[in-house]
Parts: structure tokens; C-alpha cells; sequence
């Protein structure tokens, strides 16, 4: 309960004045140096509403009190108003300078000072509740924002599986390209520092990797259940699975304020370019390319080889890797292959946890 | 017997209306510290400091006397008083300056004639 002023002035007449105004709405405490206050406001700061506080005094002046308060923090919940008979501009500016809230003269006129000071309290009452107020409005929005995060989450993962099921997939690729996509970026990190790669960086775009296929849910199941090899009309349909994955995205998410739109929109329209510039469906080449796609797109390949598919057997890790290397797949930048080569222990243990 | 000493001490100057504002208009503790003022020794350790030229006790015993004085409606001896203060403010040596000796003679006649009234009613 702040109910308490602590008056601190060497003369007892001055600390019985204002005992004698205050004493009908506060609890009063008084000290008669700098020393005895700062027991005081040690003993009592929980309580004290505000410092009626003199300069010049014995022992400790109110200078050191000022000192002391700002040092620890109290200036900031509790006010000081100097009371003092030193009229000098030089102290008075000093006073203020030290986060005193008013500056009174003595001798001072009693109702004056109850009103200064009675309004003084008031404010540092709004000011305070306000303050805590504010604390606790943006934990809660961080918790909100914290849960609103983990939700969208589990919508992307869900629409990504959602296109697998389409395609008759285990609903298990998307993870496995996440968790190979995680781990190339964090080789690429660690051995190219020019892309700066920081964590939430590698976060964000491992977690918008599962929306690389999502625009397979628009190309039709005769075309994306075929069994057969497609003919040139029909892979040019399946081609814009890239276009409208990203027309998808645009669509779902209007902002930029999350990293992961930016991303997600970048590795499903680019996650098919070729370094060469030979790929679709805008005919990027090197890092024109957006690193994210490039790194998705490896891992994409990588796990396509390592898994079973109607038309192919699986490949083991050792040949996935060789295929991916040798340009069998495609060309990739020359700085992800070494940090492919560089992350292959990796890569191999995955593929085997993932199976 | 309070309302007395307070009008007495008004017909010689004393702004007690002002003073005794200040105290909330309360009486008793008005005349409690009026009563205390001749007691105090901060008039007498002002004397000393300046017969020993001791600026700095010079200047906390003129600041206490001016406030206590103030405080009490004393405003002819206060404003004195006052002029003492501003001498020795943050003087790096004992002023050369013989007002000094004026002004405290001009203090002390003050301070007599207002000690001999609250003395009369002790």
C-alpha cells in the first residue's frame, strides 16, 4: 500500500510543518540527513508514495538522496520534490536535472504544497498502474503472436501433406525435404558466411520448404496420377505447379510481416530453376535464383532418389549423392554441392531415420 | 495566552497571518516552535563562526537561522539573515567583506527584540 511520505529535512520545524499538513492523508516517516533516508527508503520504498526532501543538511544532503534513488532504480516509481530554502537557480536546475519532480521554496505556503504534492502522488499512481499495465498487455501479445506462429505452422504443414495425400504420397516427403533442407543450410551457414544465414533465417525457410509442392493441388489427376511418362502438353500443365504454388501463397498470406510468406513463396515458384538458367518457370540462373529454392530444390532431389516411387526402385544414399554431384539431377550452385559434401554424414543418417 | 503572544509579536512586524497559514492554522504548534527559536543555538554558532572565520559554519548556521525564521513569519530578521547566506555561498575562502559585521548587528537587533516578546510568555 503507497500511503506513506517521507519527509527528510535536518529542522525538526520544517519536518513537524509538514507532518502537520500531511498527516490527515498519509503516513508520515521522517529523516533528518541523507543517511537516515536512505535507510528509510531501503526499509520502506514499497510503501512510500513520495520524498519531501531538503538539500541542505548534515551527514548526507539531498543530493546524495537523489544519487542513491537513481542508482537503484526507486527515482523511477517513487517522487521527489525538493523542499529546500536554497533558492539559487544552480541548484534548482541541478535538482531537476536529477529527476526531481518539482522544486518548492521555503518558506512555502502550506496549501500550495498539499496540492503540488497530493497531485505529484496522483500522477506517479497513474503513471505506475499504467505502467504495469503495459507489461502485461505485451506479454499477452507476445503470447498470442506466439500461438498465432505455431498455428499457421500447423496450417502449412497440413496443406503441404494435403497435396501429398493427392499425389498418393505417405505425407512423409514434405518432412523428410524440411529436415534435409535444415541441414544443408546449416553446412551453407557454417562454410559461407557471405549468405548471411542466421538461425531464424534457416528456420524460416526449413519451415516454408513444406509448401514447395503446393501447387500441385491445381494440376488434374489424370496428369499428376499418370503412371506413364508425360507427354510434352502435359508436362508443360505440370510445370505450373511452380506458378501457382506461388499464386497460392500470395493468395493465403496478403503480408510480408512473417519471413516464412516471403520464403515459401520463393521456394515454391523457384524450386525448379536450374543454375544454368535452363530451368522453369522463369529461366533464373545462379544466385538469381533465390537461395531458399536452391536449397530446397537439392533436397528435393535427394529425397525423390533415396525413396521408392512407382516408376523407380529407391537409390541408396552413397548413389543419391553421386547422381546429385555429377550433374546427373540438374546444376546446382558449386557452393551448395561442397556444402552438400560437407553435410553428406549428415544427409545419410537422416535418410536412414527417416525411412 | 497563544493568541497573546502571536498578536503582540504581529503589533512589532512578525507576519504571523502567513505563518500561521502555514501551520494549518494551527495555534499550538505555531507558538511550540516560536518557543523554541530563542533556544536554538544556530544564532550563537553563527556569531562564533564568524569571529573564527569559519566560512562553512558561517553558511549552514545562516541557512538553518533563515529557515527556522522564515518559517515563523520573522521576515525582517529572515531577510537579514538571507543576506548572510548569500555571502557565504560556496565562498572558496572566508569573504573579506565588512557588511558582514553591519549586517550581523543589524540581524542581532532584530533577533533581541523578538526573543524579549516569546520570552515574556515562556
Amino acid at each position: 500500500m503507497k500511503d506513506t511520505l517521507l519527509v527528510v529535512d535536518d529542522m525538526e520545524i520544517n519536518r513537524d510543518i509538514l507532518e502537520n499538513i500531511f498527516s490527515d492523508s498519509y503516513k508520515i516517516i521522517k529523516a533528518e540527513n541523507g543517511i537516515e533516508a536512505i535507510a528509510m527508503l531501503n526499509k520502506h520504498k514499497d510503501n512510500i508514495c513520495a520524498v519531501l526532501l531538503d538539500i541542505v543538511m548534515p551527514e548526507m544532503d539531498g543530493f546524495g538522496v537523489l544519487d542513491f534513488m537513481h542508482k537503484n532504480g526507486i527515482d523511477k516509481v517513487i517522487p521527489t520534490v525538493l523542499i529546500t530554502g536554497d533558492t539559487s537557480n544552480e541548484s534548482k536546475q541541478k535538482g531537476y536535472s536529477m529527476g526531481v519532480s518539482d522544486v518548492i521554496e521555503k518558506p512555502f505556503d502550506s496549501q500550495i504544497v498539499n496540492t503540488r504534492i497530493n497531485n505529484i502522488v496522483e500522477l506517479y499512481k497513474h503513471k505506475n498502474g499504467l505502467e504495469q499495465l503495459v507489461d502485461e498487455q505485451t506479454a499477452k501479445i507476445k503470447h498470442q503472436a506466439d500461438k498465432i506462429r505455431t498455428t499457421n505452422k500447423k496450417l502449412w504443414d497440413t496443406l503441404g501433406a494435403i497435396v501429398e495425400f493427392r499425389n498418393h504420397e505417405s505425407g512423409m516427403h514434405i518432412y523428410r525435404v524440411r529436415e534435409f533442407t535444415r541441414v544443408l543450410l546449416e553446412a551453407v551457414a557454417a562454410n559461407y558466411p557471405e549468405y548471411g544465414l542466421t538461425d531464424e533465417l534457416i528456420d524460416a525457410m526449413a519451415f516454408a520448404s513444406v509448401m514447395h509442392d503446393v501447387g500441385k493441388i491445381n494440376i488434374s489427376d489424370t496428369i499428376l496420377l499418370k503412371p506413364g511418362r508425360l507427354t510434352d502438353e502435359e508436362f508443360e500443365i505440370m510445370k505450373t505447379h511452380t506458378t501457382k504454388g506461388s499464386e497460392i501463397i500470395d493468395a493465403v498470406c496478403d503480408t510480408d510481416d512473417e519471413l516464412y510468406f516471403k520464403f515459401g513463396r520463393q521456394i515454391a515458384r523457384s524450386h525448379h530453376e536450374r543454375y544454368d538458367g535452363r530451368g522453369y518457370p522463369d529461366g533464373l540462373s545462379g544466385d538469381d535464383i533465390p537461395l531458399a529454392a536452391q536449397i530446397v530444390a537439392i533436397a528435393d532431389v535427394y529425397d525423390a532418389l533415396v525413396s521408392r516411387r512407382v516408376y523407380k526402385p529407391p537409390f541408396t544414399p552413397a548413389e543419391a549423392f553421386r547422381m546429385i554431384t555429377n550433374g546427373e539431377c540438374g546444376q546446382f550452385n558449386p557452393k551448395i554441392l561442397d556444402s552438400l559434401k560437407i553435410a553428406r554424414p549428415k544427409f545419410e543418417e537422416l535418410a536412414k531415420k527417416l525411412k | 495566552m497563544n493568541s497573546e503572544i502571536i498578536s503582540e509579536l504581529a503589533a512589532i512586524g512578525v507576519d504571523t497571518e502567513t505563518a500561521l497559514n502555514r501551520f494549518m492554522g494551527n495555534i499550538n504548534l505555531y507558538t511550540k516552535f516560536l518557543h523554541k527559536f530563542p533556544a536554538d543555538d544556530n544564532f550563537a554558532k553563527l556569531k562564533a563562526s564568524i569571529d573564527n572565520k569559519d566560512k562553512d559554519g558561517a553558511f549552514m548556521a545562516a541557512h538553518t537561522v533563515k529557515g527556522v525564521a522564515a518559517n515563523l513569519g520573522l521576515d525582517s530578521f529572515s531577510k537579514e539573515i538571507e543576506k548572510l547566506v548569500e555571502i557565504f555561498r560556496g565562498v572558496q575562502s572566508y569573504p573579506e567583506n565588512e557588511d558582514i559585521d553591519v549586517i550581523y548587528a543589524m540581524a542581532e537587533e532584530k533577533y533581541n527584540e523578538i526573543c524579549s516578546v516569546i520570552r515574556k510568555y515562556a
